[in-house]
């Protein structure tokens, strides 16, 4: 998927998207290219130092793993509601 | 010194040979605007490789790391405190440092390096710098600032590594001066009682300018060898308008800047009287001098310091604060009130210049963004945007008020006319009667100014953008730190573009005004009254200087000046 954040994954949107990776009970993991991180580490995230319009893959493995890389996409392409439905 | 020469020759180059004890003065960004007066606190900046002390346990390290990193956390708790009173929107960017750095990912790395046998200060690198490095080679701006601002986090962890806390009660009435500020550091700073702000890197994207701004305090960031330059306790002017740094000001300078202080403090006073008089030279020739507004504030301001109109409604600024583009109705309401808060004198708003800033609806990816889909060229692509601005714009101009049309970053006079058709259009559509708002196009490239006779065929009226007319001249990008002092208004060619804007404006009989930082620089002031520049539009806080500086002038004089300076460089060959 491709990064459709104004200005790109900084310091706020990496905290806000680490938290919300840390609500699913799934590992999801970010790659860009050859670098893989844990999407519940803020400091990973901004580690891949994705801008508008990069590329980045998601993976997620556990129960809940569907619906936790459809709500971190959204999240990627801007959606500003991205809440968790419990 | 005489005030008028171009700002190019009034300051000495960066760096300069210190001599003796002399004054000196240093360029950089320009980053938050204001004067600032004081003593030099340097923030310390060792960052030695290894600390070379007695070795310590493992349990040690680990101890001495999470005394360190629990300091710093209590300082981010603080400055988030004050941030949350004084720049709410600042608030949430140190919050997510705050997470960053106590987030278990980064406690864990660090731990496993200490448990197999590195100190916590090579952990703590060991932890960082492959984030800090990636961010530093990433080809977006913003994502550069941030390896900046997360590198000082780092040498704030290795410096209380080593006891060193920072000493901020020292900073009161100081001018802070370090190698790169973190967003809390400014907060905590300010709340310390620092007057100014100088850093050597970062640029007009950091958190620290931001901040800065936010809280009204100068600051000139990105001032290469401010750090070998300026040594603690010297006296340092920060001027914060123009991004220099002053060290060790002669008595004439100290005496200059008491003169600019007094006179801001009865700055509205003198605007009251100023107000009613008409900003005309020593030999009539008559400015209008009007303000460049982005909030319902700035025209309040505008009116006490007796603007003649609001020459630029930055709308884009609207835009970016409620981060999405407003409709119909929410323009309608918005420009009303500025209308309304200025009676009959005319009001100029815009057309939403989205580019750089908002590139949230651009669906490709834009290498060069300041080449890409901005100004009148996004608007004609997204013509429902267009169309509801325009039509709000008619439906404020139809009760009265007087509204003028400004096109920006304008290339070509057809760009013109299908805006003015389309105007006619809606103006139909919404049964409108009476004249059509004046509609005018903004200068900012070569194009339109070697083009600007067809331009003032088909507009009515030009506005000349220095800021953008300079950068794509000298193909200098305005916010890079590194090309600050190459990025100059006064340069002959920019100077040359707009001279000839302003003769094809006069030969069509159209008039032609100027908007953008040069409009509120003093030393300009003389070079586009020479021109025949008909219009300035400047923010409210420079006008009263303006009209002062314009009542002192000469026409005549002012355009041998500006023929003299003309010829001359073409003779160099520029």
């Amino acid at each position: 998927m491709v990064v459709r954040l104004r200005e790109g994954v900084h310091a706020r949107p990496a905290a806000q998207l680490a938290q919300l990776a840390s609500e699913f009970a799934a590992t999801v993991q970010l790659c860009r290219d050859s670098l893989v991180v844990d999407a519940r580490s803020a400091l990973g995230i901004l580690s891949l130092a994705a801008e508008y319009g990069a590329e980045l893959l998601i993976r997620a493995e556990g129960p809940d793993a569907h619906e936790a890389v459809e709500c971190i996409a959204a999240f990627l392409q801007g959606e500003k509601q991205v809440r968790r439905e419990r | 010194m005489d005030s008028s020469l171009p700002r190019w020759q009034l300051l000495p180059k960066l760096g300069q040979e210190r001599e003796g004890e002399q004054q000196l003065s240093l360029r950089g960004v320009a980053a938050s605007p204001g004067i600032a007066l004081g003593r030099a606190y340097i923030v310390g900046t060792e960052t030695a490789a290894s600390s070379g002390q007695q070795p310590r346990t493992a349990e040690q390290e680990w101890e001495r790391y999470r005394w360190a990193l629990e300091q710093l956390l209590q300082e981010l708790d603080a400055a988030q405190q004050v941030a949350q009173r004084e720049a709410p929107a600042m608030a949430s960017v140190i919050e997510s440092y705050r997470l960053m750095l106590s987030e278990s990912a980064l406690q864990e790395t660090v731990q496993r390096s200490i448990a197999q046998g590195s100190t916590a200060e090579e952990a703590l690198r060991a932890a960082l710098e492959p984030t800090i490095y990636r961010l530093r080679f990433s080809s977006d701006a913003v994502l550069r600032e941030r390896a900046v601002e997360l590198e000082q986090f780092l040498r704030q962890l290795v410096a209380l590594l080593r006891n060193r806390m920072p000493q901020r009660s020292c900073a009161r009435n100081a001018v802070v001066v370090a190698h790169a500020l973190t967003p809390s550091d400014v907060v905590l700073f300010h709340q310390a009682g620092a007057v100014g702000l100088v850093t050597a890197v970062g640029g007009i994207t950091s958190h620290t300018a931001i901040m800065a701004r936010t809280l009204g305090m100068p600051a000139v960031i990105g001032l290469r060898g401010a750090l070998s330059l300026i040594r603690a306790q010297e006296l340092l002017v920060v001027d914060g308008y123009a991004g220099v740094v002053i060290v060790r000001p002669n008595a004439e300078t100290l005496a200059r800047l008491q003169r600019h202080q007094s006179r801001a403090q009865w700055r509205i006073q003198l605007a009251q009287r100023l107000a009613r008089i008409p900003a005309q030279t020593t030999d009539g020739y008559r400015v209008r001098l009007l303000a460049t507004v982005a909030s319902l504030q700035d025209v309040e301001d505008a009116l006490v310091a007796g603007a003649e109109g609001i020459g630029l409604v930055r709308t884009e600024l609207l835009v970016l604060q409620r981060r999405g583009v407003p409709g119909e109705e929410e323009q309608y309401a918005w420009y009303r009130q500025l209308c309304q808060g200025m009676g009959e004198a005319p009001v100029t708003i815009r057309l939403f210049d989205l580019g750089a800033e908002w590139r949230e609806a651009i669906p490709v990816l834009e290498r060069n963004p300041a080449l890409g889909m901005r100004g009148i060229r996004y608007m004609l692509h997204h013509p429902e945007l267009l169309r509801a601005q325009l039509r709000a714009i008619l439906r404020v101009a139809a009760e009265g008020f007087t509204l003028r049309l400004l096109l920006p970053l304008v290339n070509s006079a057809e760009e013109v006319r299908t805006v003015r058709q389309m105007l006619r259009e809606l103006a139909l559509e919404l049964g409108y009667r009476g004249r059509l708002p004046a509609l005018g196009s903004m200068v900012e490239t070569p194009a339109a100014a070697l083009g600007a006779a067809k331009l003032a065929e088909v507009s009515d009226f030009l506005s000349i953008g220095t800021n953008d007319l300079t950068q794509y001249t000298l193909a200098v990008d305005r916010e890079h730190e590194l090309l600050a002092e190459m990025f100059d208004p006064l340069h002959p060619a920019v100077l040359e573009l707009m001279y000839r804007t302003a003769q094809a404006a006069r030969a069509k009989g159209v008039p032609v005004g100027v908007c953008g930082e040069l409009a509120s620089h003093a030393a300009a002031t003389e070079l586009l009254v020479g021109m025949g520049i008909e219009e300035l539009s400047a923010t409210p806080g420079s006008l009263v200087p303006l009209k002062q500086r314009i009542r002192q002038l000469s026409r005549a004089a002012a355009q041998a000046r500006l023929e003299r300076l003309l010829s001359g460089c073409c003779s160099n060959g520029v």
